[in-house]
């Protein structure tokens, strides 16, 4: 796609995912179907699905051109849509000639129970393309993601001699799978045998040599993953998802990981300590630049830049900004809690001293508290008003680009550390056309207008989430 | 058969969200709303009215009517709108949630207009969901005094690429021609639209003419269907077709022909190569006007003319049959095979054929529903004497840029 990634750049403000609504799970499946070469995905809908899902909640940057659909009218939600997809799959394979057939199941046909096993046995010897499905039964969200990926392990994969020390790597949700090429490069040089990236631009036959490998990294433990386990014999290893000391970002974070690797597939160690040295002596250069200079951080958990500076970069964090509205609508008070006391852990550890925590500050707050402490970065950006920020002097380091500078990688810490002193050694742009838009109080990065919006979406999706 | 157009939900949604202090709560899950999200919002940052309920995958077993009304009472809470309309879609359809009573239960706290609408997508396409959402609006309407020389516009969508653009250049030609318009259905308050029996005559572009219908029978309004007037040719007809109800003054137009011509000598050698040149036209009602205004106005041959079904269809591809080659009805799969059979040089259409014009190594003019990849802040209607250089312009700047 010609300008990708000022596309992904542009889009990546609109207040979506789990603020002004959620993708479904049909977005969630046509980005897993859409990241296989040769797949074809059918969605068993009514037209409107698939004339909206054109266009996924989750890349709104990308259409989807091709995507039929077998248009479910009111009748076919009493007698069932079995005809028509027979019909609609048997078109599909002779006009686009696929290597893979992914009929995905949405609402009316999941209401009405069709049988998708049926409509398979019928089609399978009348077409060259394999041809599976999906109904989004997913246990977790995102759901759609989760459920594509589960049908392709028990639909796709199959059983395969293993390679020795042999790992796939699965996507981690804060790095892109376009960004792993130091961290292959590593575990090459590690002895392992990287099997595959997934799931990006794989082939169907990549999907089928999954089993192939002795070991998943993944982010969480999916169904997929544990149905590979249980009957495909490829264990997996999750990274430390909610320790803030071993965040993926830090030197000594991705180390730690890359020695589980080793220990669980037998691994050369000694590249994990001359590749972050390597790191480390170039993070040097904006250290001297950087180190001892103040900042102040939003919620952190995993994939933040805050660990990264403090720990490897040496800044310090006289100021912890808590904001816990979006994370109280998921979570339960005590698990913001244990959060917000790891992070306030983490920065003294490494400074020596406490951080000033304000838990819920207006902008006003937060300005004065920064201002006292002699702060001129604020590390954050989904709870921040950025426009009065740097009416006042400060800078503002918006996590969201994150999702577009991070690699899986010792380089991933410069990385952060050269985005923080392109940011810091910047004069604030304090006249911004954006910053005369009047923005909320609750929920100070959006407009006012926006910020009703999402109260309204968060208050229906959310109310009874924590029966 | 696919349909070029999307479900009941879609088109309900596009009359709905017309009105300017109404709001939409769909009762349904999270996919249907970010669904109409993205083909709204990514033309327009500042304007989303429309929340959803959000059943979640228990709900499908258990019902969730209980949350329709909590959307409801959340949306008068913080938003206040004057109109309210609560639609469910297909789960919350099949499942059989019982939304009136929803909604009266609603009434009975809220004191503002409040109607459900039954939008499950498995029902019918858009322009029934689109022209049954208008006729549910004849309710709220009340004739009063009739306003002398003024018309109620039927069948706009403001979500039409360039649509509130386009608005302001049909009003500017009215205004000179000393028409006034009443009611637009639908980019106007819930007011103008209760107000629309006090207008002499309702003029229709295709879509809501089942509203026409009945406002005829209910309160004795004429209408008339025009085609979506585009270039000088397309403008002058809508003009005339207002002339044979109510009085139009037809001074001002000669002054914006000699605008319009003068604009076309800028670029008189281009538009030559224009003459003759194979083009597909894709689009809802208004692919009529557009082709007409590029084969009559501009040159272009029509060879293919995609267009999804609405009321009264046939009548109208019985008018365009001398001009165009192929016609194909609201089935994409036909449509793209004769684009791409055929010896096409230049679509028309919307961002949905961008695909097929890459394919095919050709521009693409987006005119149609739904642009999304495209934006339009500046004044730069496509309708009206207005449009005419604006199409023009883009036709020539696509080709030579490219």
């Amino acid at each position: 796609m010609q300008y990708k990634e000022q596309k992904i750049r542009i889009c990546s403000n609109l207040p979506l995912h789990r603020q002004s609504g959620v993708p479904g799970k049909v977005c969630g499946a046509l980005r897993i179907a859409n990241q296989i070469k040769g797949c074809v995905p059918i969605l068993h809908s009514p037209v409107g699905c698939a004339f909206q899902r054109k266009i996924n909640t989750f890349a709104p940057y990308e259409i989807t051109y091709n995507l039929p659909c077998t248009n479910l009218t009111e009748v076919d939600t009493v007698y069932g849509g079995h005809e028509k997809l027979v019909e609609k799959v048997l078109e599909v394979n002779k006009k686009y000639h696929p290597e893979l057939i992914l009929i995905i199941s949405t609402c009316a046909p999941d209401l009405i129970g069709e049988d998708y096993d049926i409509t398979l046995d019928e089609v399978r010897d009348m077409i060259d393309a394999k041809i599976i499905y999906d109904t989004g039964n997913a246990k977790r969200a995102p759901v759609g993601m989760q459920s594509a990926l589960y049908s392709l392990a028990t639909q796709v994969m199959e059983e395969q001699d293993k390679i020795k020390k042999s790992l796939n790597i699965c996507k981690l949700s804060y790095h892109r799978t376009d960004s792993v090429d130091e961290f292959v490069d590593i575990l090459e040089e590690m002895g392992a045998h990287v099997n595959g990236v997934y799931f990006n631009n794989n082939t169907v036959e990549d999907i089928k040599n999954i089993p192939r490998a002795e070991l998943n990294l993944v982010d969480f433990p999916a169904d997929w993953v544990l149905y590979a386990e249980k009957k495909f014999g490829t264990k997996y290893l999750v990274p430390p998802r909610l320790k803030i000391e071993d965040s993926l970002t830090t030197l000594n974070g991705f180390a730690k990981y890359l020695y589980a690797i080793a220990g669980a597939l037998d691994l050369d160690t000694d590249v994990i300590e001359k590749r972050k040295k390597e790191a480390d002596e170039k993070l040097e250069k904006y250290r001297k630049k950087l180190k001892g200079k103040k900042i102040a951080s939003g919620f952190s958990v995993h994939g933040g830049a805050m660990q990264t500076l403090i720990e490897d970069v040496g800044m310090e964090c006289p100021v912890l900004i808590l904001k816990t509205r979006r994370m109280n609508l998921m979570m339960k008070d005590d698990a913001v809690k244990h959060i917000s006391n790891s992070m306030t852990r983490f920065i003294e550890n490494h400074q020596g001293y406490a951080p000033e925590v304000l838990i819920n500050p207006t902008t006003e707050e937060e300005i004065k508290a920064m201002k006292e402490h002699g702060i001129e970065l604020c590390v954050g950006g989904m709870e921040n008003n950025m426009f009065e920020y740097l009416r006042n002097g400060i800078k503002l380091f918006d996590m969201r680009r994150m999702m577009q500078i991070s690699k899986m990688g010792f380089n991933n810490s410069v990385n952060i550390a050269r985005e923080t002193y392109k940011i810091v050694s910047k004069e604030p742009k304090s006249h911004l056309l954006l910053g005369n838009i009047e923005y909320s109080m609750r929920n100070p990065s959006l407009s006012n207008y926006w910020a009703d919006i999402v109260d309204i979406f968060q208050t229906c999706w959310h109310c009874d989430c924590k029966d | 058969m696919e349909p070029l157009q999307g479900c009941r939900m879609i088109g309900a949604i596009r009359a709905f969200n017309g009105i300017l202090d109404g709001y939409s709560i769909l009762h349904s899950p999270p996919g249907c709303h970010s669904g109409v999200m993205m083909l709204e919002v990514l033309q327009d940052n500042s304007d989303w009215r429309i929340a959803v309920s959000g059943m979640h995958q228990r709900d499908l077993v258990y019902g969730a009517e209980n949350k329709c009304l909590l959307a409801i009472k959340k949306v008068y809470e913080t938003i206040k709108p004057n109109f309210i309309v609560a639609m469910d879609c297909c789960s919350s359809g099949i499942l059989g949630e019982d939304l009136e009573s929803i909604v009266n239960l609603a009434k009975d706290e809220i004191d503002k207009d409040i109607i459900y609408f039954s939008g499950a997508g498995y029902h019918s396409l858009a322009y029934s969901g689109y022209d049954e959402a208008l006729k549910s609006l004849v309710q709220f309407m009340e004739q009063k005094e009739t306003i002398p020389n003024s018309i109620n516009l039927i069948g706009i969508k403001i979500d039409d690429f360039k649509a509130k653009e386009d608005i302001e250049e049909i009003r500017r030609i009215c205004c000179n021609a000393g028409v006034n318009i009443n009611s637009i259905l639908t980019c106007d308050t819930f007011d103008a639209i209760k107000n629309a029996p006090n207008a002499e005559l309702n003029v229709v572009f295709g879509d809501g003419i089942k509203l026409a219908e009945l406002m005829k029978k209910k309160f004795d309004i004429p209408y008339v269907v025009v085609d979506y007037p585009y270039g000088l040719n397309g403008t002058l007809e809508f003009l005339n077709s207002l002339n044979e109800h109510v009085n139009v003054d037809f001074e001002f137009v000669e002054e914006e022909k000699k605008r319009i011509i003068k604009t076309v000598e800028k670029v008189q050698f281009y538009l030559k190569g224009f003459y003759g040149m194979s083009s597909a036209v894709v689009g809802d009602y208004k692919a009529f006007g557009f082709a007409k205004f590029l084969s009559d106005e501009i040159g272009f041959d029509i060879d293919t003319l995609g267009v999804s079904k609405f009321y009264n269809i046939n009548s109208k591809i019985k008018e365009i049959k001398d001009i165009v080659e192929n016609i194909v009805i609201d089935d994409r799969k036909e449509l793209e095979d004769k684009i791409m059979e055929n010896n096409i040089e230049i679509l028309f259409g919307s961002s949905y054929e961008k695909k097929m014009a890459q394919n095919k190594n050709i521009p693409l003019i987006r005119f149609s529903y739904p642009v999304v990849d495209e934006i339009s802040l500046s004044n730069t209607p496509l309708a009206g004497f207005r449009g005419a250089p604006i199409i023009i312009e883009r036709i020539i700047n696509e080709i030579t840029k490219a």
